[in-house]
């Protein structure tokens, strides 16, 4: 087991390493000179020439990037074009906000889309499983953009339910952070909700059909208890895979919804520093953003051999 | 826990009436079915897929699946009804009075869960809280089941088991409630038959030391009659004949009952002389003037298989696998060469080096004098076309999107054989002779039988007029009438094309029909051969003489 998690972490590394390269290179090859965006139309090469120096962009390209993987190590991201503050103190503030959105996304989607699965494999053919369905297939149907919008009209503005946009820090306001954070994560988890509905049914239905639960319902165990260890467990082996996969998702989608919202995340720093070939906050969001998949990814495969045995053993041999 | 009666019902003298059953889903499926079942009595539901048998049990459990119910009659256990008890009463009597050890040992464990665990769930189930003596009692009962060494065994998972030792895992599951009936479905069909043996001469065991009943579920004749003192027959949902074994097995009296018997692949049963043929009885001649020229004229063996080696490296580490240690035999032209053993022998990797699927780690084979080994694409192609294989299961070797016309069609357009007339024509002949008719060309495979597919999946391999048939447990999966019937099928083909075979499987009983001459093989390794004959009535190596003795109901058959 601890061999599995060392290789794992040791592959999430190398991932890590060579998507800084990627991430160094390409933003780059964006096209837009960051002198000129900071300078303005008017400025003359002089004043360009020297705004490149100060930023280190007149020296080779090797140069910058050995430069770039020094400050990675020494957590120094260095400064934004734009507005002159530290990169690390601009992510430090907007990171938390995206966090705790997916996050409460994630919890939401998880409640909301494994019992919908389960009702609708309880009750298969009735009802309730068509009510699932169609609920699974508008989440995955309608647009995330115009979801929040009728929210923002139906519950926030007409019925008053919820707050229309802004932020509250979780952590210094428990209660009213998650309350602003409701109606946005709602919306960002819808997605992801119909689809662990659609996964949990089918993978209900087919783990209920299997022999060991009929040999767990032949000992004579409660319903509840054949369900929960014998058919849900088996199926979360499927559903976390699903759900790992689905996160990148969500972070992207994190951005639309944070504009919405007018939520002050990462998503919304993003889009400013590309508007204003912001190079090091681009960087460092990017890299940011990457590093969070890959530690996603490695959470996902440690948990998937956690649930199934089979994985760990077999990752073992190898 | 074993008088579990519910208010005013009746004592019964017997564990288990049932009476008139029938069962329906859209349609009835199970017609009067009625037995009983005194303490301590083992009765057998014989009968092949289809017959009712399994649906009789599940009714019996109330674990019908889907929309099956009980349309009429009646199901007691100690005189109380258990068609109408209530969800509760169902669960309560469920593994504390009615016991279920289930057909297939790999599929009836949860994966995800210690099976320890899953013996102290039944157990926590059933009123024991204290989890020391949880414990205590799954060590207990994993012993029981001969399970050695339960104390650190308990805590691994099903995948680690194997699946004689998954079945104990689960016979013991089904003592730990001490239930005074055990029903067990089909609970070895799926294992070897040396372990096969074990299992069910351990299960015996423990039944008759408690006194339990038990209801015992197979498609085999000879496990029924060997143990069990009654025999039920099932057919179409109906109980067609009952009886003891001596009765059932000596003198049957219902038509479908005759069938059986007569089907049930004997080693006593000699390969019909009548059945031999023209091309047979040269192939007999050409041994007999091979055995005098001593080592054999080579173009006689269709298959020559010199000192094979097959090593497989286990990913990143040190540790190999030897499936191969030197195999040498050959198969002649025209004959049926059998190679038996048990899983993990290594007959299914000859089968894979044969047919060039896999590459052997040293040693030669030879297939119509040519090296499988061969290099060029032209040479492969032509090696390809002179071994064909059919495969064990006859449900997940075909795809299931093509029309069966396509499947049978394919080898033809692989090698680019012939024009599109042409190769209609070769289908509608390989068809004729695995006699299917040619109403089957529309279908797709889930529309057959299983020995539909074992049929269409022979004119798939004939198709290319194939010299050397290599059957891999090609009638395994099948019950015992239909895999009567294809056996039928592979001798008149032989007879016919003169086609040779070389079959591979682990039971002797089919050898024994079947085969000409026979390989037997045990890790890897050759321990006999020689003619089928001569090997079953004079075994010579100590494992063939075990193989021998385990073949179940061999001595009840013979009588």
């Amino acid at each position: 087991m601890t061999r599995f998690v060392l290789t794992k972490i040791f592959h999430a590394i190398i991932t890590f390493v060579l998507s800084g390269i990627v991430i160094f290179f390409g933003v780059r090859m964006l096209p837009g000179d960051p002198a000129l965006a900071m300078a303005g139309e008017e400025a003359t090469p002089e004043r360009l020439d020297s705004i490149r120096a100060d930023l280190g962009l007149d020296q080779p390209l090797l140069v910058q990037f050995v430069k770039f993987l020094g400050d990675i190590v020494t957590g120094d991201l260095g400064e934004s074009t734009r507005t002159g503050l530290a990169v690390t103190e601009m992510i430090a503030t907007t990171l938390p906000v995206t966090l705790w959105l997916s996050l409460y996304a994630i919890v939401v989607a998880v409640i909301v889309g494994i019992t919908l699965g389960m009702v609708a494999e309880r009750f298969r053919g009735k009802w309730p499983e068509l009510g699932s369905n169609f609920l699974a297939l508008l989440g995955l149907s309608v647009p995330n953009f115009w979801l929040g919008l009728l929210a923002i009209l139906v519950l926030a503005v007409t019925l008053g339910w919820f707050p229309a946009s802004g932020y509250v820090d979780v952590l210094s306001d428990p209660i009213r952070g998650i309350y602003y954070l409701t109606l946005p994560a709602l919306i960002l988890g819808t997605s992801l909700a119909a689809v662990i509905t659609r996964q949990t049914r089918a993978s209900m239905i087919e783990s209920m059909g299997t022999d060991y639960v009929r040999m767990a319902r032949a000992k004579g165990l409660s319903r509840p208890r054949v369900l929960l260890r014998y058919g849900l467990r088996n199926s979360l082996i499927v559903l976390v895979t699903i759900i790992g996969l689905q996160l990148g998702g969500l972070i992207s989608g994190a951005v639309v919804t944070e504009r919405i919202f007018a939520l002050p995340g990462i998503g919304k720093l993003t889009l400013d520093a590309v508007f204003s070939r912001d190079y090091p906050v681009i960087q460092a969001v990017v890299l940011v953003i990457t590093a969070s998949y890959i530690l996603i990814n490695l959470a996902v495969d440690i948990l998937y051999s956690v649930i199934n045995p089979q994985i760990r053993v077999s990752e073992d041999a190898s | 826990m074993s008088t579990a009666t519910g208010g005013g019902v009746e004592p019964s003298e017997f564990v288990l009436e049932v009476a008139g059953l029938e069962v329906s889903y859209e349609h009835p499926v199970l017609h009067d079915v009625g037995f009983t079942l005194a303490p301590g009595e083992r009765l057998a539901l014989v009968g092949q897929s289809g017959s009712g048998k399994s649906t009789t049990i599940s009714a019996v459990l109330g674990l019908l699946p889907g929309a099956g119910h009980v349309s009429s009659g009646s199901v007691k256990y100690r005189g109380e009804d258990l068609v109408h008890a209530d969800h509760q009463r169902l669960q309560t009597l469920r593994g504390r009075s009615i016991a279920l050890v289930p057909q297939d040992p790999m599929a009836s464990l949860n994966p995800s869960m210690r099976v320890g665990d899953q013996i102290a769930d039944a157990l926590r189930t059933y009123g024991m809280s204290n989890s020391a003596e949880v414990t205590r009692n799954v060590v207990r009962l994993m012993t029981e089941a001969g399970i050695p060494d339960a104390e650190n065994r308990r805590r691994s998972y099903p995948h680690e088991f194997s699946g004689g030792m998954r079945q104990r895992i689960l016979i013991a599951i089904a003592l730990s409630g001490e239930p005074d009936l055990i029903i067990a479905d089909e609970p070895t069909s799926a294992l070897d038959v040396t372990v096969q043996k074990q299992i069910l001469d351990h299960l015996q065991k423990l039944v008759t030391e408690r006194g339990t009943s038990l209801l015992f579920v197979t498609h085999d004749l000879g496990v029924a009659g060997e143990r069990t003192d009654t025999i039920l027959v099932m057919n179409e949902g109906r109980v067609v004949e009952r009886g003891t074994p001596q009765q059932v097995l000596g003198n049957p009296q219902d038509e479908y009952t005759k069938a059986l018997v007569k089907a049930a692949p004997s080693i006593a049963v000699e390969r019909d002389p009548q059945q031999r043929n023209p091309a047979g009885a040269a192939a007999q001649g050409s041994r007999e003037s091979n055995d005098r020229s001593a080592g054999g004229d080579a173009s006689a063996n269709v298959l020559e298989v010199e000192d094979l080696h097959k090593v497989y490296k286990l990913r990143g580490r040190s540790k190999e696998v030897h499936a191969l240690k030197g195999v040498s035999f050959s198969a002649q032209r025209g004959q049926t060469t059998a190679v038996i053993g048990e899983s993990g022998s290594g007959k299914s990797t000859i089968a894979k080096i044969v047919l060039g699927l896999e590459k052997a780690t040293s040693g030669t084979v030879l297939t119509g004098g040519r090296n499988v080994d061969a290099t060029s694409r032209a040479e492969r192609s032509i090696l390809r076309r002179f071994s064909q294989p059919v495969f064990q299961d006859p449900f997940s070797s075909l795809n299931p999107m093509w029309g069966i016309e396509r499947i049978i069609a394919e080898p033809l357009d692989v090698f680019k054989v012939g024009t599109r007339a042409e190769r209609k024509d070769k289908v509608a002949e390989v068809l004729d002779q695995v006699a299917l008719p040619t109403s089957m060309l529309e279908r797709r495979p889930a529309d057959l039988s299983g020995g539909q597919r074992q049929r269409v999946a022979i004119a798939r391999a004939l198709i290319s007029e194939p010299e050397l048939l290599i059957c891999d447990e090609a009638v395994s999966a099948l019950d015992v009438l239909v895999q009567e019937q294809i056996l039928d099928l592979l001798r008149r083909l032989q007879s016919e094309l003169g086609v040779s075979c070389l079959f591979i499987t682990h039971d002797l009983a089919v050898v024994a029909n079947l085969a000409d001459d026979v390989v037997v093989m045990k890790n890897g390794e050759v321990v006999e051969a020689g003619a089928t004959r001569d090997v079953i009535d004079r075994p010579v190596a100590e494992y063939t003489q075990k193989l021998l003795a385990a073949v179940p109901g061999s001595g009840l058959l013979n009588a």
